[in-house]
Parts: structure tokens; sequence; C-alpha cells
């Protein structure tokens, strides 16, 4: 380093920042208090931007807090509703997430709510495709939860069989449910050779037969004369949209 | 640069430098206190109670579901006495203390939960079948265990809760 008097340090540098700032040099050597604090100003300016940033990061984080908030005790209970709206247990379910058409409907007209289901202050509605199934107050903005579920009903299917003959009747795929009217002179009705009705003991009403939907049932009569009807009940679904909203 | 005819100012400049630094660095201290004191004392108290109790609700919403989940279906006829436990996960702690959550017997199904620190609060209502007879017991922090068995008369369930299995099972 330059050798140099005691007033080096703060004379050259404070100078030289005092040039910088575009104060004349004659005036330096002048007033000497201007001189000795000049870093104040540059500290304060510092400082100044020191407490916009940190004021802008506390409004950042706020941000994130407000954004980050929302009424996780309403959701809690929107969800709970959705879930036990589609349980497997319900009344109006054939399984979980199946809803049964005609049970809703019923449900629908009755207004009787699942049991335990939701919270007595908060109003709710529980609509499925846009059609109002449950309604209790009136749930204005609040939460909305959404499940996917089916809405199952009964497709019935006719046919019949021949007594007596070799004809074999295949009833259609996804078959849940057979009812099995036979008239004239049977011996027996076979569904898959597993014998459902036995005719040798008189005429007899309707049988039901479940099956599982996913065996392709083959039915068969035999006998004198006659023919067997058989109506086949099969489950037909379609989606739709379980919304629950709850504003509480 | 200094004549030497006038040493004397020359050693009162001396001073100079020294109190200039002395006075940026107190400048500076008093501004980091500030701040700091500033912070602690206003806002990062109110965000920790704020986070908190978000993050209490959601534990709280979590608990509930958990509970909710752990019900078997309705069984039909016969009933087996059997028993079930769920492991359940949550927070170990809230705003850096411990926290229970535990079922309101009054006849209503609620959960509620109880934290030393009063921000951070809350109850929720369970959505259970009609075959829960009762939920018991209390489900601390971090890990906890949900047992759900047979009640003794035979008809439903009882949910016991608890910080280990033998604890809940009780």
């Amino acid at each position: 380093m330059k050798r140099c008097d005691s007033g080096c340090h703060g004379g050259v540098r404070v100078v030289a920042r005092e040039r910088w700032l575009g104060w004349k040099r004659r005036t330096a050597p002048k007033s000497g208090s201007a001189r000795g604090q000049a870093n104040l100003p540059v500290v304060a300016v510092a400082l100044i931007v020191l407490m916009a940033v940190t004021g802008m990061t506390v409004a950042m984080a706020e941000g994130a807090v407000l954004s980050a908030e929302r009424d996780a005790d309403e959701r809690a209970l929107a969800v709970a509703t959705a879930n036990a709206f589609v349980d497997g247990d319900a009344d109006h379910t054939r399984r979980a997430n199946v809803l049964d058409a005609e049970a809703l409907a019923e449900v629908q007209a009755d207004g009787e709510w699942p049991a335990g289901a939701v919270d007595d202050d908060a109003a709710v509605r529980i609509s499925a495709s846009e059609r109002v199934v449950l309604e209790r107050g009136d749930p204005d903005g609040g939460t909305t939860v959404r499940r996917l579920a089916k809405l199952a009903s009964d497709e019935e299917w006719i046919g019949s069989v021949a007594v007596g003959s070799d004809e074999e009747l295949d009833v259609p795929a996804g078959t849940t449910a057979l009812e099995i009217e036979p008239d004239g002179s049977i011996e027996a009705v076979r569904v898959d050779g597993r014998v459902v009705v036995d005719g040798t003991h008189g005429p007899e009403g309707t049988t039901e037969v479940a099956l599982r939907p996913e065996r392709n049932a083959t039915v068969t009569a035999s006998g004198d004369h006659g023919r067997v009807a058989v109506t086949a009940r099969r489950e037909r679904t379609e989606p739709v949209v379980v919304e629950v909203t709850l504003d509480g | 640069m200094a004549s030497r005819g006038i040493d004397r100012r020359g050693d009162e400049r001396a001073t100079t430098p020294m109190i200039a630094k002395s006075l940026e660095a107190a400048v500076i201290i008093l501004f980091i206190g500030v701040a700091t004191s500033g912070l602690y004392a206003g806002v990062i108290p109110e965000y920790r109670s704020l986070t908190a109790a978000e993050v209490g609700d959601r534990t709280l919403a979590a608990a509930g579901h958990e509970i909710e989940a752990a019900v078997p279906p309705e069984g039909g006829a016969t009933t087996i006495e059997q028993e079930a436990a769920h492991r359940v996960s949550l927070p170990t702690t809230l705003r850096a203390e411990p926290y229970h959550i535990v079922p309101t017997n009054d006849g209503t199904r609620r959960i509620e939960l109880r934290h030393p620190h009063r921000s951070i609060e809350g109850s929720r209502t369970l959505v259970l079948p009609d075959h829960v007879v009762a939920v018991r017991g209390e489900l601390p922090g971090g890990e906890g265990w949900i047992v759900v068995r047979t009640a003794p008369e035979g008809d439903g369930v009882i949910i016991s809760l608890g910080g280990d299995r033998e604890e809940a099972a009780e």
C-alpha cells in the first residue's frame, strides 16, 4: 500500500466518494463534518433497502399463508358425507359406488338422510348428475366434493324355450336373475344343466334363479309339450357424478 | 496531502474513521435488533399460530377420515367376535407441543383437538354408520392406533383409539 498520513484513509476514500457523489473536490477539505460521516447516508440507504426487502418478504409470506388456508373442517365433513353416500352399506346403493336408481328415487321422494350423515347446523346439498337428491338449508358457496359413481337400473329381457325339443335358450350376458315360468307338461327346466324347476310333482308357479353376471347361462326344458317363458334381468349402469355441497 | 505545519489537526482527524465505523456498526446493530425483535414479537408468533391452527385443522380432518375408514361394513346375521387394528400417522407435534385428539362423549359423534396453545383447537363431526356403538380413548400426535372391536353385546362395533396397540385394545 502507498505510504500516507493518518488522514489517508478518511481523506482519500471520502474524497473519492464525494467526487463520485458529484461534490466539488474543493469543498471537501473545508467542511470536515460532511467528509467524516459520508458513509452514513450509504448505510441509511442500505437499511432502507433491507427494510423494504423484509417488508416484501413478510407480505409474500402473508400471501402464501392466506392462499394455503381453506376450511378444512367443512371440507372434511363434505368428503365424509360423500363417502357415506356412495358407501356399499347405504340403503340406496347396490354395492360401493353403485347407486340403485329406484332406491335413489325413493330417497329423493322421502327426503330421508342416510344415518348419522351430517352435522345438523350445516347446509348440505347432495345431487346426482345435477339433479338434487337431498337438500337441507340453502348452501351458498361452501365446499363441493365430487364422486364418480354408477347409477344402476334393471333391464328386462324376455325369451322362451319350447319344451321337449333340443332348443337351447341363451340368456344375455350380464344377467343377474332369471324368472322362469313354465307352461305345459314339463319334466324339468335346467339352467346350465342344473335342474331349477322340477315339474314331475305338478305345475309350479314362477321360479327365481340368481345367476352370476359373468356366466353366460343357457336354459333348456324337457318334458312332453309346452313352453317356458324366461325373463332375464340384467343391470344397466350409467355413470353419474355425485356432488356434495356443504356450507357450514 | 497534510502539510507538516498542522500536525495537530492530523492527529484529531485520525479519530474520524473510528467514529464513523462505530456509528455505522451501532446503526446496523440497532437495525438488526429492532427488526429481529419486531419480527419475533409480532409477525413470527402470529404466523406460527396461524400455520399451526391450519395444520391442526387438517390433522383433525385426517384423523376423522382414518376413523371413518376403519369402520368395517355391517355384518350379516352372525357376528363373530373380532378385532382389527389400523395404524395411523399424524404430525408428532403442533407448534412444537404435543396434542391429543379425543372423542367427545356427550352423545354427539365428534372428535376434538386438544392443544396447550389457545390458538389451536377444533372439533369435527364424525360420519359413522349406526352400527358404531362408541368411540373411546384418545389419539396422540405421531403414531397412533385405531382398534375396531365387536361390541360385547354382539351388535355393533366399538372404536378404540390409543398411542400403541395394547393401549388402544384395552
